[in-house]
């Protein structure tokens, strides 16, 4: 009698735990996965939040885009494009700039001859610590702009010169800001900038 | 004496005792692991749900161009329904053939970072076109608006295939009838082992001496498919027969029957097993099971006892026998008549139509699958129920399987001999399409037929590359240019086109060109165009082997590439996406993204676990990689790609073709600036095709990058800052002057360009008079031919006086004027 209460105990056990084991193991599994997706956004976050980033965070601000250019001369995979920039302009105001990047890649993927989501992304891969992605993504905006986009070559390469001299390349940073200054003289950005750099016969 | 015999015996009990507690608790132990492992693998498939891999959603615009059959088609896919006059529930569409108007009710979408709730969409399409896009619900209009993403296919345990778990009451009762009159009538009475059916099975095989009849039950079974081999031994015999006990115990029949007819081996497609009874309804009858007929369901059920042996698609007459048979044994146990099996006796049992393939991408999930594989551990795919979102392009995936088969259908038309019986030796073709910027793999197809051959020939065959190297060594080239700046390798930088031999490590190695022609001395453009090897080699000989080797290293090339001189001609085996990945940095000005398959990863509950965002890397100075595109772009204007444009392809292109020695290997890459191309031509087995890459494998790129760029903006290669294009004489090399008869634009870097003008064409009609074109667009570009008497210094011979070519006289100028820059 004894044993055939230990036996159906167990059996109603197992049955019970069986399926919340499994559960637990499952939940567990996911929860492993999240929690990858959580240490990756800390790792971000303490990436965001190195010694340097509030020095540029500033600038950045400061430092406005022109104005896009009229949807309306565009081709409907240029304008849809625009359109994303445009959303992602506004998460970048926000400074959310992981979900910035998804709006500017997604207007390179739809127009990936447009020069505004590449100028873009490089402001937020800047803004988010990683110097050397921007100037390629700021290189491939300098690329795809035409000659007559004055107003937005200048402002790349202030950029460029900015990331620069943030990174501590002055020879760099000089060439990009003269470069600015040429296209458009009265970039204050541009001449601030060159003003800060040292001299170079400075070490 | 007693007392010894007493204290033996008390030994010995004790010693029994030990025993018997050891093996009782061995045994105890043993049953629990087998318990737990049978238990779990129940339970696991019972709660386990599939990873669903997602193509890239559509995205919908004015202005976007959009062939109806292509969108209806679509929403077919993501199972819309068409309805008449009035959309009223989520996945209908209406279409309006008067007005050309698309009413469509999408149903919420969850695509990361862009979540949407249903809503009700109108679309005005004028003559292929979206006109306006509204939103019915608030009457306003829309920029921009996306369908949910198509679900590719769901990774399954055992096969990544296209599975559907059935419930049991979705299954006909006449079709669980007919298994369990084939395999276990008694199913609903013992205990998970049929003792009785055992002990017949046994006498049956004795009588027969040998192996004639099985006593399986369906439990048994199950098991057997679920953990066990197929050997036949006592020990998995009563391993069997111990775990059929534990899950009879643990589960309800209906439980086991239902797993059963979902897990259950029902034959072969390619190297996937059909599982499951709603699988193979769909394989063998193209139906679901609800649908079968009465002879249909006994074929289902006469093939568990051997799927292969009675295949209706490959032994149909031993489907009907054994079908006959299962339908007298429903007839006897009383689940049917006489007459309903009579009917269905009746009944065709032919081969059948295979249904299509349903994923659209076989080759792209395996190579993703690889991938997660890696980065995931096992099992996850298959029970987590994540949601991975790639960026296939469905439109462009089903144009490249399409011009596949066309492609390749076309070739064997017109070559005969390149026919074969055997489906396994047919000549094979595979395709990538990358979006350069971005690194996305947009489309990609591994072979001719997925259920012939799973061998993804993008990724796991590596073949040798022929002419698709040589832009490799003259990138390698322009860069040593741009460092030295001394006019060695301009575009018009002449180079000799003879015979010639190449000393290296006490070996000679001396390049042929295709047929044995000689163009003599020619520019680099000419050279590259016409893609001739001696004068590759050369060049190759004097920027170093090493450099070009290196500057494959940095495009992306992974698979080792040998430092031999014959490098400089492709003698190098490397896989079609490699050539894809390096050619894409080449479109994209020297800069490399990293090729992503895969753009989001999502818990089942939505969660963000994965974000793939774009990579990017200078490889290539933008000037080297904009004048060796400019250069491609004249081997499809002029060159051995000159099919290209005969055959209606006139967006602004580069390109080159590709042959091996032995003409194993057909090769095409070419891009537009948005889009890059690799398509590849060849037998498994390095038979020789005896077809140039221009003939086998540019008709197939052009037919998918005709199809795959309609609608898209007609956008030209941009030149970078650094370099200049200048209108310069064909002849001499030199700029142009407006009486010249054969012009074209050239890329030089800037400060290289040639400052004199060309001194044949300088004032009045010239003897070959033709008007003079400035514009690059539909430029002929005809042979150069150097003035009578002009010097043909070439690089090489000055260098290398061990060349077999024959010096031209020498001009009386100290200084060769056509190439001073």
């Amino acid at each position: 009698m004894v044993e055939y209460i230990v036996i159906a105990l167990r059996r109603s056990l197992l049955r019970s735990l069986l399926p919340s084991a499994a559960l637990v193991l499952a939940c567990g599994g996911l929860a492993g996965y999240a929690q990858e997706g959580t240490a990756y956004n800390q790792v971000e976050e303490a990436t965001q939040q190195n010694g340097r980033r509030p020095q540029y965070r500033g600038m950045l601000q400061e430092h406005a885009a022109p104005p896009l250019p009229d949807p309306a001369v565009f081709s409907p995979q240029d304008r849809i494009a625009l359109h994303f920039v445009e959303q992602g302009q506004a998460a970048l105001r926000q400074e959310d700039f992981h979900r910035a990047r998804i709006f500017f890649e997604r207007a390179v993927n739809i127009a990936p001859l447009q020069p505004y989501g590449y100028y873009f992304l490089g402001r937020a891969t800047f803004a988010q610590g990683d110097a050397h992605q921007a100037l390629v993504f700021l290189l491939k905006a300098e690329l795809a702009l035409s000659e007559e986009n004055a107003d937005w070559m200048a402002k790349t390469k202030c950029l460029q010169g900015m990331i620069h001299e943030d990174s501590g390349e002055y020879e760099e940073a000089r060439r990009s800001y003269q470069r600015c200054l040429e296209i458009s003289p009265q970039s204050l950005r541009a001449m601030s900038g060159l003003a800060r750099l040292p001299n170079e016969s400075e070490p | 004496m007693m007392d010894m015999q007493r204290i033996f015996w008390k030994l010995t009990g004790c010693l029994f005792l030990g025993l018997l507690g050891t093996a009782s608790v061995l045994g105890w132990q043993f049953y629990h692991k087998l318990e737990d492992a049978a238990v779990t693998r129940f339970s696991d498939h019972r709660w386990a749900v599939p990873s669903k891999v997602y193509a890239r959603p559509l995205l919908l615009y004015p202005g976007l161009n959009v062939e109806e059959a292509a969108l209806f088609d679509h929403l077919a896919r993501l199972d819309y329904q068409q309805v008449e006059h009035t959309i009223r529930a989520r996945g209908d569409y209406w279409r309006n053939t008067q007005s050309g108007e698309v009413q469509i009710f999408l149903r919420e979408s969850t695509y990361p970072g862009q979540e949407r709730s249903a809503r009700r969409i109108l679309l005005s399409i004028e003559q292929g076109r979206i006109e306006r896009l509204t939103d019915l619900d608030d009457e306003t209009e829309i920029q921009a608006i996306e369908t949910e993403p198509e679900v590719i296919t769901r990774f399954y345990a055992q096969a990544w295939e296209e599975r559907r778990v059935v419930k049991l009451y979705e299954v006909p009762s006449l079709l669980v009838k007919a298994v369990l009159a084939a395999e276990d009538h008694r199913f609903f009475e013992h205990s998970g082992v049929d003792w009785w059916r055992i002990l017949g099975a046994a006498w049956a095989n004795i009588v027969g001496g040998r192996i004639v009849q099985g006593g399986s039950t369906l439990t048994q079974q199950l098991i057997k498919n679920f953990f066990l081999s197929q050997e036949r031994t006592i020990k998995r015999k009563l391993t069997e027969v111990c775990l059929a006990l534990i899950i009879e115990n643990h589960y309800s029949k209906l439980q086991i029957l239902e797993n059963y007819l979902n897990e259950i081996y029902l034959g072969q497609r390619g190297a996937k097993s059909i599982l499951g009874i709603w699988e193979a309804a769909r394989f063998y009858f193209g139906k679901a099971p609800r649908d079968l007929t009465l002879g249909e369901m006994a074929i289902i059920a006469g093939m568990i006892k051997a799927p292969n042996r009675y295949a209706p698609n490959r032994h149909p007459e031993r489907a009907i026998l054994r079908r006959n048979h299962i339908l007298q044994r429903m007839v006897t146990l009383g689940t049917i008549t006489e007459e309903e099996a009579d009917a269905a006796r009746h009944e065709e049992a032919g081969p059948r139509q295979m249904p299509p393939e349903k994923n659209k991408a076989p080759y792209f999930i395996d190579f993703i699958r690889k991938e997660l594989e890696a980065s995931y551990p096992a099992g996850t795919l298959t029970k987590a129920g994540l949601n991975i979102f790639t960026v296939l392009d469905m439109r462009l995936q089903q144009i490249a399987r399409e011009v596949i088969q066309t492609g390749l259908a076309e070739i064997e038309e017109k070559h005969p001999q390149l026919k074969r019986e055997m489906p396994e030796e047919r000549l094979q073709a595979c395709l990538v399409a990358i979006q350069p910027q971005t690194g996305h793999i947009l489309a990609l197809v591994g072979g001719r037929d997925y259920q012939v051959s799973q061998f993804n020939r993008t990724v796991q065959a590596r073949r040798q590359l022929g002419s698709i190297f040589k832009p490799v060594v003259f990138l390698a080239a322009l860069e040593k240019e741009r460092q030295q700046r001394d006019g060695r390798f301009l575009p018009t930088s002449l180079v000799n086109d003879a015979p010639f031999s190449w000393f290296y490590e006490d070996k000679e190695w001396s390049p042929r060109n295709y047929k044995n022609r000689y163009r003599g001395m020619v520019s680099l453009r000419k050279a590259l165009e016409k893609s001739s090897n001696a004068a590759t080699a050369r060049i190759a000989q004097e920027v170093g082997l090493e450099p070009a080797r290196q500057m494959a290293v940095r495009l992306g090339f992974t698979s080792p590439l040998p430092a031999y001189p014959s490098l400089a001609l492709g003698a190098a085996e490397v896989t079609p996406l490699e050539v894809a990945f390096a050619y894409s940095t080449l479109a994209n000005q020297g800069i490399a993204t990293r090729p992503e398959t895969i753009h989001w990863i999502t818990s089942r509950t939505g969660e963000i676990i994965e974000q793939h965002q774009m990579t990017v890397k200078r490889r290539v100075h933008p000037d080297d990689a904009y004048v060796l595109t400019h250069l491609l772009e004249g081997v499809m204007k002029q060159g051995t790609g000159v099919g290209v444009r005969r055959r209606g392809f006139v967006r602004p292109a580069a390109g080159k073709t590709g042959t091996t020695n032995d003409y194993g290997d057909a090769w095409f890459v070419g891009y537009t600036p948005d889009l890059l191309t690799v398509v590849w031509v060849g037998f498994d087995r390095r038979v020789s095709l005896n077809l140039s890459g221009a003939q086998a494998a540019l008709p197939i790129w052009t037919a998918f990058m005709k199809r795959a760029t309609v609608g898209m903006p007609i956008t030209d290669f941009s030149s970078p800052p650094g370099v200049t294009l200048v209108a310069i004489d064909q002849q001499t090399g030199l700029r142009a002057t407006p009486h010249c008869p054969n012009v074209m634009q050239e890329a030089f870097p800037k400060g290289q360009e040639p400052i004199l003008s060309c001194p044949y064409h300088t004032s009045g009609p010239t003897p070959h008079r033709s008007p003079v074109r400035t514009t690059s667009a539909d430029r002929q570009l005809s042979t150069p031919k150097l003035p009578v008497g002009a010097p043909p210094v070439a690089l090489s011979d000055s260098l290398h006086p061990a060349s077999v070519d024959t010096p031209s006289p020498q001009p009386s100028q100290s200084k060769p004027w056509w190439n001073i820059l």
